[in-house]
């Protein structure tokens, strides 16, 4: 019972969100309904590689960020580092 | 009468000398006498001198022993105590370095993280249709933000700028420069499916 009961509620979601997704989607281009259901395969995939591809840059982004910020770090506790000719050490 | 006058006349000089020899004499002897007893004086002084300094610098010497040898035990004790703690510095030396040591890194590496996580999601999401071009590290893209499926688009430049990046993607947009919105995009959206399936397939 419990299955199903999450089965039909992830389809009614998932259908409202395909509704939506249709509805702003022909108010935005001016198509059909059934136009824009049948290019819901293409818009899926091209999502999806623009979102590969995003992702994809996003982490060489972060790593790049990472590995700056480690440095900075490293230099920061360099530099706060008691020297051994410091007079008041 | 011959002999007292040979006597006279012999004593007479040697009375004399013997008058000023005893006189001399006499004299001498007082003066020893005067010296000898203010000799006598001095030296009585002296002796006095030396049995007070006999009875009182004794016992100092005694208390100055036993306070030495007190400073000596209490400096072993200090040197005992100064030993305590040069071992107890080189183990909060020791201790300091270690949790130096297990702070910094972690904290490193999670200063690390931090930025790298916010620079992904903050380029993730601010790179717009020019997302080919790399972001710089210190100033995030403030393109376009990702907008919603149904409100994307191919996006002026993407398709162009995005090169090998994008030159294998199946998803590649073939309609690059057309407007968002509106309906001069519906010739090009509608042409999609055809492209994709065919560059896909």
């Amino acid at each position: 019972m419990k299955f199903w009961g999450t089965l039909v509620f992830g389809s009614a979601l998932a259908g409202a969100s395909v509704a939506y997704y249709v509805r702003e989607r022909s108010q935005a281009t001016g198509q059909s309904y059934l136009d824009v259901v049948l290019q819901l395969p293409s818009d899926a995939r091209r999502g999806y590689g623009e979102a590969r591809r995003r992702a994809r840059l996003a982490i060489d982004d972060g790593l790049r960020a990472a590995r700056a910020r480690e440095r900075q770090v490293e230099q920061l506790l360099v530099v706060a580092a008691p020297r051994d000719d410091d007079p008041a050490v | 009468m011959t002999n007292l006058l040979l006597i006279a006349a012999v004593s007479t000089p040697s009375m004399a000398l013997r008058y000023a020899a005893a006189f001399f004499l006499v004299v001498v002897g007082i003066g020893l006498i005067y010296a000898l007893v203010h000799l006598g004086g001095a030296l009585g002084s002296a002796e006095k001198l030396l049995t007070d300094v006999d009875t009182e610098v004794v016992p100092l010497l005694q208390q100055a022993t036993e306070t030495l040898d007190g400073v000596n035990t209490e400096l072993d004790k200090v040197g005992v105590v100064m030993s305590s703690v040069v071992d107890v510095t080189e183990k909060v030396d020791q201790t300091t370095r270690i949790v130096e040591s297990a702070i910094t890194v972690p904290a490193k590496k999670a200063a690390a993280f931090g930025a790298g996580v916010s620079q992904a999601v903050s380029s993730f999401f601010n790179r717009g249709s020019d997302a080919s071009a790399p972001l710089d590290n210190d100033e995030p893209s403030s393109a376009a933000a990702w907008s919603s499926p149904a409100g994307y688009a191919p996006g002026a430049a993407a398709p162009e700028a995005s090169g090998a990046a994008t030159s294998s993607d199946p998803a590649t947009p073939p309609s690059a420069g057309a407007p968002a919105t509106g309906s001069g995009d519906a010739p090009a959206d509608a042409s999609a499916p055809e492209t994709e399936e065919v560059s896909g397939g």
